[in-house]
């Protein structure tokens, strides 16, 4: 029954699909909706914590911070030391959210479902990192971040956090998946496509 | 179109094939590409540029830099209209137009130079002395003052200009591309390292483009093709970002640099619409080079302030950079050897020179002997000392002086123009601003870099390095430096071999004596504010004894070029006239902005909507297009109510809050702050951080809760659930949920780190739909199949989980409106789903959406009070009767042991209560003041304040919550409440009003 | 604007970080058991140095981890970056 139940993206409201970007365009913005989105929390140095991870996602949560992992179509996130941010394809945050649930039972963690908490923009192209610089501080040079690395910050006095998904020399690099929260999402969009106007090729803001 | 008759034919960075016309003050003229306004005034024969500050004395251009005080030009009219702006950093465009600020009507014939004749009258500390006494005579002359001194006008109209702003971040960022500044790029560049090269000017080579082609050379090359050499180097190196036309405004803590970029302001009516006018760059620097050059400084002496008296280096610059004239016979005045270099250059182009005049007895260096050879008269042991001319000098009295005083009769020399040089005064002024120490070098009477505890190195003239050999010594050095301190270690760059004259020392002379009776012959020091010498020796008889003081008090410093030219030689005089040495007064401490800047800049594109970020729940658009009308709640907005045709607020508020009372009202809840707590010590956590006790609530079940400070205020209030043995969910107020996270989060890492329980924010991840009213469970029911419910089944204070209009739901039943609620949670996609299919059947039980207005309203008839609104950080439970909800059981919470201090616990203390109006109409302003004993004038005694108040549909009159000391104990009184232009008797009441035993939300 | 080497993120602008104030005050253990002078003392006593200050920080829209920071505050010069519960003055920062 729920699938006849419209499901709204946090960007849906401003009709994107009216106005997409040039392939070729120094930069260029598309909203990631649905994806699911889990939050784990857990000590670790507490192994029962470590193995019952381990054994639903097939891999130990990054360590390092600012650092992220991928397999299996999921990727985690690092967010702090005691915590993780699981993103998996639409739809399959159900299921992982119960085996997670299952194999941490008994072991001091948190688990939390914030699949519709967070929409992702995800922004590419030559001129990618230039945009992000108008409104955040970090410091995304390649000498210092590169594709896999994760970092949490504000954009345009949004709280974000930001993975970039490719490096440069690939076409249409680099790009980066900006999560953001979903109250937050529609300013962060109209203000980057506003801060994009200096890139001509892009869209106009309507 | 005039002629440009003072230009030159050949020569200059220039291009003759580009003319330009523009407007000054009215008149058409003509510049080329390559001019900044103020040259191209000067290659027109424009000498009178703008009136003084006070004394609305005619002024010309004195520099070719940022540092100038007079010729500050309006530039274009309208909106896009910007005052203040220096000609000499204006680059010109075609279609420019400006106007001189500061005179009216015209410069020629300024009304206002009548201050002038009676100077007298205008001392130091003239506007002090007038503000002071009496004080209501400040309401009358201000409107004059301002007009008199007006410095140009601000556009009324909103500014139709971009600005923009950006972060970047930097191994080494270095401001001056001088030859010093240069040479640190290229050292950091060839590293690796990650480098910014600002400068104020539209190309890089600082000084090096005001000097003569065939002047010095670097690495064999003449001076300007070795810059341009190493832009094209440095314009190669992928980690170089070269910014010209960039000002270093601000240095700040930690290395954190402000620049600010003129994008397109050069390019005038042609600028390409997609970029922004002015770029503003925040930069963090891991290093930092200062190669900010020095700023001539002038030599002071009797009347010194007419129009064609100019530094030398800028008369050199305009001859040598600009191809113009600085006159036809200028005469030279210095101290130092420097300014024969410009004697030379004029010479050399065929302008007469009639002398050099030296203060130095016996000045016998290369540049010396080379203006001999030339056959300038050079009048060594002699000053200038007095000036003739109205609008432009004519003649300068000269005479032999020694030892500060004048040695034998005067001679008259016929100039149209004085090109002098007190020496050179380096710029340390962002290296001031970056908390660093300057030193006093007694020998040449400057202010030079000292100890700092930023990561900065300084380079070239700003050091006091003012040949050009020491200029690309230091760079070198310190580029190389700055960027292995950065992590980029390089071997160190073999140095250029440069060819350029050797000076002889200069000899420092503070003030030029004069043989004019004192009070004839003015000396001015500050031009943009009129301060003469005789002004600060004023200010030193009168006692101001530190430079702050003094600054303020003589407006020494104080005018838009912030003392660029002024506050050395001011402190100078300072000191000679208190008998100190000059660091002992020393100088006044540089803040940022170096020069000015823009407030578009400063607010880049945070405006209109973009002027803070704007929440938005999954409902937003529905209610947009349900015309609400929105409020501020935090960054969210949420409608405050939704006006039909015709309809108030008043009226709609009524309308909806009668719909929640009788039928079903429906509210947008999605802001309220959800917070997810898990783990074994959950509970034990609920426990420490609210009032009351938790262990014991049972799954399913909700509860109120009171959260104080340690101080035992009143910190946040809310429903929290638990979903299971281990696990909560909070819910705060909208304002505070970031807060309250953070609150739970700073207890558990920092004070019970051993907890086990996590908490994270689950806000965005809920669209929350409130519906309320006797009608609310019928509507339910139709939505869902999956629970019953039944009072009995589903009792207040519980929740259910199940599908609610087709979706997965969690169903709370709390209420804060007083009447039978249900929140339906549901996952934000489908808030609006939800939402529409509650409209659509509710629409047989009239249900009506309401704001946050009647929900107000709706609570205060409760006397559920709003923390942030009844609450001030000043209330406790008890004050708000809310004892109840205080554990007395629990060994400890947050804020426990505060309630028991003498403060908490003693009368006197405002505490909630209601207030109902004599007149049942009459509504109390929210704020308002509560007194027992009203008279007719204050003093009176102020007892508390109205917190809350409303017109009630459902009592039919007024309603108001109010803090009133000791309030329980004076229900029944009569008090009154302080209203514009009149007081309003109010009675003290209990500050439940509606359904005090709570039936209608129990039922 | 400061820069704060956070423990895990690195280097980041101060507007990413909240200041809980002094650090090293310690909740008493018995809150009921101490006179109000004291209690007073812990609630709104602290020591307002001229140099060295040691603060609690948070990364607050970052790793959201509490730390301790000693800084100078004369010059804002950051002495010293330290675990929450490790002693002021102890060897080495984190
Ligand atoms: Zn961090």
């Amino acid at each position: 029954m729920a699938e006849t139940i419209p499901s709204q993206s946090a960007l849906a409201p401003l009709g994107l699909e009216a106005r997409p970007w040039p392939e070729d365009a120094p930069v260029r913005m598309e909203e990631h909706a649905h994806s699911g989105k889990l939050v784990l929390r857990g000590d670790h140095r507490d192994s029962d914590f470590m193995n019952a991870v381990r054994g639903v996602l097939g891999m130990t949560p990054p360590l390092v911070p600012l650092g992220s992992m991928m397999v299996k179509g999921r990727v985690v996130l690092w967010l702090g030391p005691d915590e993780w941010l699981i993103a998996c394809p639409a739809g399959a945050e159900t299921a992982l959210y119960a085996e997670l649930r299952t194999a941490l039972n008994g072991v001091h963690a948190a688990l939390v479902d914030l699949t519709d908490a967070q929409t992702i923009i995800r922004i590419s192209g030559p001129r990618a990192r230039d945009l992000i610089a108008k409104g955040c501080t970090l410091d995304l040079h390649p000498h210092t971040f590169g594709a896999g690395h994760v970092a949490r910050g504000t954009l345009a006095h949004a709280q974000i956090t930001l993975l970039q998904t490719a490096g440069d020399g690939e076409a249409g690099s680099p790009a980066f998946d900006l999560y953001v929260g979903r109250s937050f999402a529609q300013h962060l969009w109209r203000w980057l496509e506003d801060a994009a106007r200096e890139y001509p090729g892009g869209t106009d803001p309507a | 179109m005039k002629r440009q008759r003072q230009r030159l034919d050949v020569g200059a960075r220039i291009d003759r094939g580009q003319r330009l016309a523009f407007r000054f003050n009215g008149k058409s003229y003509e510049g080329f590409s390559g001019d900044t306004l103020a040259s191209a005034l000067v290659a027109n024969g424009v000498r009178l540029v703008g009136r003084s500050f006070k004394f609305h004395r005619p002024r010309g251009i004195y520099s070719a830099g940022m540092e100038e005080p007079n010729a500050l030009v309006q530039l274009g009219t309208g909106a896009a209209s910007e005052p203040n702006l220096r000609a000499t950093q204006v680059e010109l465009f075609d279609g420019l137009e400006a106007a001189s600020v500061n005179c009216w009507p015209s410069v020629n014939f300024d009304i206002w130079s009548l201050n002038d004749r009676v100077s007298s009258m205008l001392p130091a500390g003239f506007y002090y002395k007038t503000f002071m006494w009496p004080t209501g005579l400040w309401m009358r002359y201000e409107r004059a003052i301002r007009a008199m001194a007006g410095m140009g006008r601000t556009a009324r109209e909103a500014d139709p200009d971009r600005y923009d702003q950006t972060n970047a971040h930097c191994d080494v960022l270095i401001a001056g591309g001088g030859p010093a500044g240069l040479m640190a790029a290229l050292a950091a560049g060839r590293a690796g390292a990650r480098v910014i090269l600002a400068d104020e000017q539209n190309e890089f080579g600082g000084r090096l483009l005001s000097e003569p082609e065939d002047g010095e050379t670097i690495g064999g090359r003449l001076a300007v093709d070795w810059v341009a050499d190493a832009r094209a180097e440095l314009a190669g190196m992928a980690e170089v970002r070269l910014l010209p036309r960039t000002t270093v405004f601000g240095y700040y803590d930690h290395n954190f640099i402000g620049l600010i970029e003129r994008v397109t302001d050069h390019l005038g009516g042609a600028a390409p619409e997609h970029l922004p006018r002015q770029r503003m760059w925040r930069v963090r620097a891991r290093q930092v080079v200062l190669a900010t050059g020095a700023i001539e400084r002038p030599l002071i002496f009797a009347e010194n302030d007419r129009p064609g008296i100019m530094l030398a280096g800028a008369a050199r610059a305009y001859l040598n950079r600009y191809g113009v004239q600085p006159g036809e016979k200028v005469l030279v005045f210095t101290n130092n050897d420097d300014a024969y270099r410009t004697a030379l250059d004029l010479n050399a182009a065929g302008i007469v020179v009639p002398a050099v005049v030296d203060l130095r007895a016996d000045p016998q260096g290369s540049l010396p002997a080379r203006a001999r050879e030339a056959g300038i008269e050079i009048l060594a042991g002699h000053g200038v000392v007095g000036t003739k001319g109205r609008l432009r000098v004519t003649e300068a009295r000269v005479a032999p002086v020694s030892d500060g005083a004048v040695a034998g009769p005067a001679r008259t020399i016929s100039c149209d123009a004085i090109a002098m040089s007190g020496g050179w005064n380096p710029a340390v002024h962002l290296f001031s601003q970056g908390q660093g120490k300057l030193r006093f070098e007694e020998a040449r009477g400057v202010f030079l870099p000292g100890n700092t505890i930023q990561a900065n190195r300084s380079a070239g003239a700003c050091n006091g390095a003012f040949p050009l050999a020491v200029c690309l010594a230091e760079g070198t050095e310190v580029g190389a430096l700055a960027a292995a301190d950065a992590g980029f270690g390089a071997p160190v760059l073999a140095l250029p071999e440069t060819k350029e004259a050797e000076e002889a020392p200069m000899e420092v002379v503070w003030q030029v004596p004069s043989d004019r009776p004192p009070g004839k012959a003015r000396a001015f020091v500050d031009f943009q504010n009129d301060v003469t010498t005789k002004d600060v020796k004023l200010a030193a008889r009168e006692g101001y004894r530190s430079v702050e003081h003094f600054k303020r008090y003589t407006t020494t410093g104080m005018g838009t070029d912030q003392g660029k030219t002024s506050n050395i030689n001011g402190v100078a005089i300072l000191a000679s006239a208190l008998g100190e040495a000059i660091p002992a007064v020393g100088t006044t401490t540089f803040r940022p902005p170096y020069t000015p800047v823009s407030f578009g800049a400063f607010a880049g594109r945070e405006l209109h909507e973009f002027y803070a970020p704007i929440r938005r729940t999954p409902i937003h658009a529905w209610h947009e297009s349900h015309g609400a009308v929105f409020e501020d709640v935090g960054q969210w907005k949420r409608p405050r109510y939704y006006p039909r045709a015709g309809e108030g607020m008043h009226a709609a508020v009524r309308r909806e809050a009668i719909a929640a009372r009788s039928g079903i009202g429906i509210l947008d809840a999605s802001t309220l702050g959800k917070i997810d707590i898990q783990g074994a010590d959950a509970a034990e956590l609920l426990n420490r951080v609210y009032t009351n006790a938790w262990s014991k609530l049972e799954v399913g079940r909700c509860r109120y809760g009171l959260m104080l400070g340690e101080d035992g205020m009143v910190m946040d209030d809310g429903v929290t659930a638990r979903l299971a043995e281990d696990h909560f969910l909070m819910s705060t107020t909208t304002g505070n949920a970031a807060r309250v996270l953070a609150w739970l989060e700073e207890w558990t890492q920092t004070e019970w780190p051993d907890m086990k329980v996590h908490m994270a924010s689950a806000t965005e991840q809920w669209a929350t739909v409130s519906i309320s009213g006797p009608k609310a469970r019928n509507l339910l029911a139709e939505l869902t199949g999956d629970f019953d419910l039944s009072p009995d089944a589903f009792p207040f204070m519980s929740f259910r989980e199940g599908i609610v209009a087709g979706v997965s739901a969690r169903v709370f039943r709390i209420s804060f409106t007083g009447e039978l609620s249900f929140e339906v949670n549901v996952a934000a996609r489908h808030g609006l789903a939800v939402w529409t299919a509650c409209m659509t059947a509710g629409e047989k039980y009239g249900i009506t959406p309401f704001g946050t207005e009647a929900m107000h309203l709706l609570r205060a008839e409760k006397g559920f009070i709003i923390v942030g609104q009844d609450t001030d950080g000043t209330v406790t439970p008890a004050d708000l009767g809310m004892d109840w909800i205080v554990s007395k059981k629990k060994p400890d919470f947050l804020g426990k042991r505060s309630l028991s201090r003498a403060d908490t616990l003693r009368s006197g203390r405002k505490r909630l209560v209601g207030l109902f109006t004599e007149d049942p109409k009459t509504v109390l302003d929210e704020g308002a003041q509560i007194v027992a004993e009203p008279r007719d004038r204050p003093p009176m005694k102020m007892i508390g304040h109205v917190t809350s108040s409303y017109f009630s549909p459902t009592l039919d009159r007024s309603i108001a919550l109010a803090l009133i000391e000791d309030g329980p104990d004076r229900m029944g009184q009569t008090l009154h409440a302080s209203m514009p232009g009149r007081t309003v008797p109010v009675r003290v009441t209990e500050p439940v009003f509606f359904d005090p035993d709570g039936e209608r939300m129990r039922g | 604007m400061l820069q704060i080497a956070c423990p895990h993120c690195g280097p980041r602008d101060e507007n990413e970080f909240s200041c809980g104030g002094e650090a090293h005050i310690a909740r008493p253990k018995q809150p009921d058991a101490i006179s109000d002078a004291e209690w007073a003392d812990y609630l709104f006593m602290r020591t307002n140095p001229k140099g060295a200050l040691a603060e609690r920080w948070c990364h607050t829209v970052g790793c959201r981890r509490w730390f301790n920071v000693e800084r100078d505050t004369v010059t804002h010069t950051i002495l010293r970056v330290y675990a929450m519960g490790a002693p002021r003055g102890g060897g080495g920062g984190a």
